[in-house]
């Protein structure tokens, strides 16, 4: 039963999950003034995994990627006064701990093709104006899908390297050093791949000029209002203790 | 050198994969791991390589414990896997430059090691790797892993995808290079490269067995299912299969054993 609940919760509408992102980004920007407050944001959204079946220790980990910027930040708010100030380093560490696990957790539970389809909707309005949305829709969508593929292309690379004959453990700046070179090349494989990508996709009739059928019909169920009306508690809420 | 592999099991988290393996590894021969496809022959060369860790026993060379750092390379089945510079040169020549050599010295080196590798420097030096056809970006893969001459070269499917030529030619560069250094080959053609010292690792599965030539040949002429060799070789040979001494996978040499046997 519980698992079936799961499924319809990573399966939402993709306006809902899109707009969800959207508003959960605005109330960890804007709402969570103090650290008690974005505590408590982070362990709702933490709470939430659970309904979306994704590892809550998997999320906390992925927390060392941004680990650097947190402590950065941390400092320049901490010492902004005449004193080191605890209050302020914490309430902006946990908003950008908050607008970080939202972003993931949207990319996980969101297909290329939701992506596609909630930008597709957001960038509709454009049309007014002559913009094709489709267009700049499939731009963004490919800019957030290729970070992977960058990094896999550096995974690869570390991989032919050691396959040469490379050091395993050498110190971290030699090795920053020796990966300079390399950086135009792997630009330059990226920008080859991502016309193969275009090729691949024109000969099977992909055009931003034509409107296209979806093969997946998205529909707005009683789950996404339940989530949207859960929703529109909490920034009631918010707006009432603020 | 020599180098041992003592109870070796292969898994993928929970589940045992492969092995125990127990097989040495020496110089001066051509050792050829032979197997069905998902057999676990590449994985064991990634084992060796230091890409797999999921994995318990001993590897040892020369009797001391074998770290794989900076002392092996791997040609992969794909040469393309390997690529990430812009020029040919660059490629071959990039383990060089992390070995902090002179300029003129990786220049010299590395015109001479394509030669070796049958690539004119004058012809492929300034090419995009990824341009080339596949039997040249083989050579070039080939090249690049070899240039530091590590004491372990790892080869997986050095010869598929290469003309008949070619594939002579990278044969006799590769047994060349087994004379000093410990080559270990992945290949589903074991009668391109076989030769009378060859050492043969069959793995099937969970099975694994170690072969000389002799017992390999006669195993695979007795049962096709083991290893299907060419129908000419066993239609010729299928009455010498306790043979002490079958010939090798080559017209040549098969012409000469049966002109012997007529005569004795």
């Amino acid at each position: 039963m519980f698992n079936k609940v799961k499924l319809k919760f990573r399966n939402l509408n993709p306006i809902t999950k899109g707009f969800l992102c959207v508003i959960y980004i605005l109330i960890f920007s804007f709402f969570c003034k103090s650290w008690q407050i974005g505590l408590v944001m982070n362990l709702f959204v933490l709470l939430s995994c659970l309904f979306i079946d994704e590892d809550v220790i998997q999320l906390i980990i992925s927390l060392k990627k941004i680990l650097l910027l947190l402590i950065i930040v941390a400092i320049f708010q901490g010492f902004s006064g005449n004193e080191f100030n605890y209050v302020n380093a914490l309430s902006t560490i946990f908003r950008i701990i908050g607008v970080f696990f939202v972003a993931t957790l949207y990319t996980k539970v969101s297909t290329q093709n939701e992506l596609l389809y909630f930008w597709e909707k957001c960038f509709k309005p454009l049309k007014l104006f002559g913009v094709s949305s489709s267009e700049y829709a499939l731009t963004m969508v490919i800019a957030i899908r290729f970070l992977p593929v960058f990094m896999d292309e550096i995974e690869r690379i570390k991989i032919a390297q050691i396959a040469r004959g490379a050091k395993l453990k050498t110190n971290s700046i030699v090795s920053a050093i020796n990966f300079m070179p390399l950086l135009i090349p792997i630009l330059t494989q990226a920008i080859m791949r991502s016309e193969e990508l275009a090729d691949a996709m024109e000969v099977r009739g992909y055009s931003t000029e034509r409107p296209r059928s979806l093969y997946k019909k998205y529909s707005f169920g009683k789950y996404d209002f339940l989530t949207i009306f859960f929703t529109t508690i909490i920034i009631v809420v918010l707006a009432y203790i603020k | 050198m020599i180098l041992n592999l003592t109870d070796i099991n292969i898994s993928f988290g929970k589940n045992h994969f492969l092995g125990p393996i127990n097989a040495s590894f020496e110089n001066g021969c051509l050792n050829l791991i032979v197997g069905r496809s998902g057999s676990g022959k590449s994985t064991l060369l990634k084992l060796l390589a230091g890409f797999h860790k999921e994995f318990t026993g001993s590897i040892t060379l020369d009797y001391d414990k074998f770290i794989p750092d900076g002392n092996i390379s791997l040609t992969f089945q794909n040469p393309e896997t390997i690529f990430f510079n812009s020029t040919v040169f660059d490629e071959v020549s990039y383990s060089l430059k992390i070995s902090n050599l002179k300029e003129n010295e990786i220049k010299e080196k590395t015109n001479k090691w394509l030669k070796t590798w049958g690539l004119s420097s004058a012809l492929y030096s300034e090419k995009y790797p990824f341009n080339l056809s596949g039997g040249e970006k083989r050579r070039v893969a080939l090249a690049a892993c070899t240039i530091l001459e590590p004491k372990v070269i790892l080869l997986d499917e050095p010869l598929a995808g290469l003309d008949r030529v070619g594939q002579k030619d990278l044969s006799e560069i590769i047994n060349s290079l087994a004379k000093e250094h410990i080559v270990i080959i992945v290949t589903h053609e074991p009668e391109l490269l076989i030769n009378n010292n060859s050492h043969i690792l069959f793995i099937d599965g969970v099975y694994t067995k170690e072969f000389n030539v002799n017992d390999f040949l006669s195993k695979a002429i007795q049962n096709s299912d083991f290893y299907p060799l060419p129908e000419w070789y066993v239609e010729n040979l299928k009455y010498y299969v306790n043979s002490q001494k079958l010939p090798i996978v080559k017209a040549e040499e098969v012409a000469n054993f049966l002109e012997n046997q007529k005569n004795k």
